[in-house]
């Protein structure tokens, strides 16, 4: 997604305003024809003479306000290096040393980040009547603690990574490391960090001139403030003399601060892909035929990414869920299966692109409006998201969130939907089901949390329910709890994206395996798991503990874009045809997608 | 159950720091630390007149006695609210700053819960996901009224309302500062001006932070369940977002404090609000330096009072932090 020139103009705009400035710092004497030393008559408004008009002695005020960007541009840079390098150390030092160390630069940390900014540097300057440099210092050494904050977490980050171990390894010491391997990879922080600095350091600076604690000889904006508050230009209503610095200041700091927040985030506005343009499709198609619960026909979901190149989650997928089975997507990580339960459940980030059909109760739900979308969330299918990471909200008891399910779409008193709950945890394996549904997310362990969240799915009653690795993260003894749970509902469809092959094997009537965006076997269970056809399928299945563990040699991802099947790298059995995608096959109700199947290829299967 | 025996320990290191940071800069700062006691016109007077009443000063005040007896001295003084004597007034600095803190809390508490609950309902409305017209039209305007200094602000509302309406008064307290009598419909009319500047300025930067915190919950697995769930928007928003982004918000707000106080303080300058602001710098001006080191004493504690408040509240909010669970 293009951005419209007038946007690119505006995004260009605060590094203009800055490039402007640093002119007008640089060289005063382009801008301004006057010097700012000569006089005119006092108090004259903007005109052809002077732009700005002049001041209660008659200087010409456009003048002085370019001759004070100097000022006000080295006051802020000059405080942003003081912080900055200050921060920067502080924040190296405590993440990379840790331990004690880490400790008491944290402390010091916390407690400047407490001192109130504007009135220690009042205090200060008002001691050490000092001129614009010893304001700068001040303030410099104020406001460092921020930038040592975030400099640290990033450090920390950073020395799990395998460079800074192996160059510890390597027998680096401490300050070496630092300096050149840390350092680097955080200046473009520090740049943004410094770049935010400087803002505020502009504000403090004109804050404390304001009250005339500026240096005398170098005036700044806010000092030409100071001067027009208390030489009567507000009072006379002289606007000429005090909105312009006080335009200047805002223009600078929104400049600066938006440059850095560029630097810190540099996709902060994410492009919104147009809707789905709701395509026409034939009335039959209207109508899932009732033996059908679901039907996914040329799905495909791209993802546009920070630079605006799409990335292909899933590739023309179609598949048929019949009412009442239970279905498992195997796969490996980034295949697209969690994209795929993500498309089914409408939850799809705001980047993706979706296109082909997902019919669904007589509706497409690939183009359904959000509004419409919601009534059928919950009611007619539920989702049972991962329990591995924050699925439950850590501020509400559990109980109440699985109740919560319940009440979105039935009416019910609060007490009949925490029965139910209880009921339901119970159900799923909770034990002290009753005292249990008043705890909060956090004194759950990782299978409590998995079981509370199939409770949640199955609370509501709907007829299709999507799970997303619900058994990721249990013992062997839970896992056996819940697939006897899931086993036992007969009146349900069930769909279960899983890496566990063994999982699959029990819970699943039908199985459908993914690989790199596409489906490339689509079988029944007991078929499958006693031959399967694909060469991937068949490596997967002898990567299996009983089968001795054999791992696949190599894992090389096959590129996306290139075309042709993706396993052919891997495969071993790969022969010409394969660099061109191949169809899924049907082998009588067992459908794989492998050229060495097509009875029309030449090579024996 | 509480605050954690760590945040309570740097508390205290906080409260030990902003004490002795105080005391070190009366006492090695350039300029002899007498000044501070007798001021300066009396100093400069009686070094050209009678240099050995100085000694003798000196002497009456402890300056002559090694430093830890002077600090031990300073830190037992400021526990019984000696904070000195101000030679511009004439009275002890504990009574004038008192007199003073009641007028900045008159502006400044009123303008933080304004500017609380609006940033708090601006910054949900900006920061939800998707197509956002209010996010398209506000965040840039806050962003732009964040970027002006709240006293540049002032200086803007005034030319547009002072002198336009007669029915705002350019600064000052009361009408009626010679008859002493003061009506409380006369305080309000003088307050809504630097009133509405700090509100505005500290929502547009309340706002800000809601919005940020706002779209960083909204990528939370929570959140995705709850939608799932089929609630509905507001209740995802309410329930989900908002309670979550709840504790975040008010830390930011208090570590922020000094920031927000230090804004108000200027905007009193430019309005001759009598509070903590004008109280600095009439004190700079006449070099009043125990009113100045009183003034940052004070605003000081109450920052760091601000963050144990806030810390209160996210015991309340947050049961991981009740049982220790995680640092908020």
């Amino acid at each position: 997604m293009t951005r419209s020139p007038l946007k690119r103009l505006a995004g260009m705009a605060p590094a203009g305003v800055l490039g402007l400035l640093c002119v007008a710092a640089a060289a005063p004497g382009l801008l301004v024809p006057v010097s700012p030393g000569a006089l005119d008559l006092p108090y004259l408004a903007p005109g052809p003479q002077h732009l700005l008009g002049t001041d209660n002695i008659g200087q010409d005020l456009f003048s002085e306000l370019v001759y004070s960007a100097r000022i006000s541009l080295c006051a802020a840079f000059l405080a942003s290096l003081v912080s900055t390098s200050l921060g920067v150390l502080v924040g190296l030092a405590a993440g990379y040393l840790r331990g004690l160390w880490d400790e008491w630069l944290m402390h010091m940390t916390d407690v400047f980040l407490l001192l109130p900014g504007l009135p220690l540097i009042i205090l200060l300057a008002a001691y050490l009547n000092s001129g614009l440099t010893g304001i700068a210092l001040v303030i410099g050494l104020t406001a460092w603690p921020s930038t040592a904050r975030v400099v640290r977490a990033n450090v920390r980050q950073m020395r799990q990574n395998n460079f800074i171990r192996s160059a510890e390894a390597m027998g680096a010491g401490p300050v070496y490391i630092m300096l050149r391997h840390i350092l680097p990879n955080i200046y473009p922080l520090v740049l943004a960090k410094g770049t935010l600095a400087a803002a505020s350091a502009m504000v403090a600076e004109a804050g404390v001139s304001f009250l005339g604690l500026g240096d005398p000889h170098y005036r700044s904006w806010g000092a030409m403030l100071h001067e027009a508050f208390t030489s009567g230009g507000l009072l006379n209503g002289c606007y000429w003399w005090y909105l312009p610095p006080v335009a200047c200041i805002s223009a600078t700091v929104l400049s600066l601060t938006l440059v850095g927040q560029r630097l810190i985030d540099p996709d902060d506005v994410p492009p919104v892909p147009a809707r789905p343009v709701p395509s026409p499709y034939c009335s039959d198609d209207h109508k899932v035929p009732s033996k059908e619960m679901l039907r996914v026909k040329d799905l495909s979901v791209d993802f546009l990414n920070a630079d605006g190149v799409l990335s292909r989650a899933i590739d023309h997928l179609d598949l048929t869920v019949l009412r009442n089975r239970r279905l498992a997507v195997i796969g490996r990580t980034g295949s697209g299966k969690s994209v795929l339960l993500l498309a089914l459940m409408g939850l799809l980030p705001q980047n993706a692109v979706i296109s082909g059909r997902i019919l669904f109760k007589g509706r497409d739900l690939a183009t359904l409006p959000e509004k419409a979308f919601r009534k059928l969330r919950g009611r007619d299918l539920s989702y049972v998201p991962q329990g591995a990471g924050s699925a439950l909200n850590p501020l509400l008891r559990v109980g109440y969130q699985v109740a919560e399910q319940a009440r979105a779409h039935q009416r019910m008193s609060r007490g009949e939907a925490m029965e139910r709950a209880v009921r339901m945890l119970r159900k799923t394996g909770i034990p002290e089901a009753e005292r249990r549904s008043r705890d909060y997310p956090h004194r759950y362990s990782g299978g409590m949390i998995q079981r509370a969240l199939v409770a949640m799915g199955l609370i509501s009653g709907a007829p299709l329910i999507l799970l997303d690795e619900p058994t990721k993260g249990l013992d062997p003894a839970n896992r056996d709890a819940l697939l006897h749970i899931l086993t036992q509902m007969d009146d349900r469809t069930l769909v279960a994206v899983t890496h566990d092959l063994g999982f699959a094997e029990r819970f699943a009537q039908q199985v459908v395996v993914m690989l790199d965006s596409r489906i490339v076997e689509i079988a029944p269970s007991n078929r499958f798991f006693n031959k399967p056809l694909h060469p991937y399928a068949m490596a997967l299945l002898r990567a299996q503990p009983r089968h001795g563990l054999q791992v696949l040699a190599s894992s090389e991802t096959g590129s996306l874009q290139a075309p042709g099947c993706p396993f052919r790298n891997r495969c071993g059995k790969a022969f010409s045809k394969c660099h061109t995608m191949p169809p899924l096959v049907d082998m009588g109700g067992h459908w794989v997608r492998c050229w060495r199947y097509d009875p029309k290829s030449t090579q024996p299967a | 159950m509480g605050i954690s025996r760590g945040k309570i320990f740097r508390y205290l290191l906080s409260i030990l720091f902003v004490l002795s940071l105080n005391f070190l800069i009366i006492q090695f700062l350039p300029g002899d630390p007498l000044v501070h006691l007798v001021g300066e016109e009396a100093y400069i007077h009686l070094q050209a007149r009678n240099p050995s009443s100085l000694a003798e000063l000196r002497a009456k005040y402890g300056l002559d006695r090694p430093i830890h007896e002077r600090y031990l001295t300073a830190m037992a003084d400021i526990l019984r609210f000696r904070l000195g004597w101000s030679y511009q007034y004439g009275r002890p600095v504990s009574h004038i700053l008192f007199y003073r803190l009641k007028w900045t809390l008159l502006l400044l508490g009123p303008a933080l819960f304004l500017s609380a609950v609006f940033g708090l309902f601006l910054g949900c409305l900006c920061g939800r996901p998707g197509k956002n017209l209010p996010d398209r039209f506000m965040t840039p305007l806050f962003l732009t009224i964040y970027a002006t200094p709240a006293y540049c602000l002032a200086f803007l509302l005034l030319l547009v309302f002072a002198f336009s309406c007669d029915f705002l008064p350019l600064g000052g307290m009361t009408g009626s500062a010679q008859t002493g009598r003061v009506s409380a419909g006369d305080v309000l009319r003088h307050l809504a001006l630097p009133l509405c500047v700090l509100a505005l300025h500290t929502t547009a930067y309340l706002t800000i932070i809601m919005r940020s915190t706002v779209r960083q919950a909204f990528t939370e697995d929570y959140v995705i369940t709850a939608v799932s769930k089929g609630l509905k928007p507001r209740v995802v928003m309410l329930r989900h977002v908002l309670l979550n982004a709840l504790s975040p918000f008010v830390t930011a707000m208090a570590i922020n404090f000094g920031f927000i106080a230090g804004g108000a303080l200027l905007v009193e300058v430019v309005f001759s609000w009598q509070g903590m602001g004008s109280l600095m710098y009439e004190a700079v001006l006449a070099r009043d330096y125990p009113i100045l080191s009183g003034c940052f004493l004070i605003l000081a504690l109450s920052v760091i009072g601000a963050n144990v408040m806030a810390d209160i509240f996210s015991t309340f909010i947050d049961p991981r932090v009740r049982d220790d669970a995680v640092a908020p």
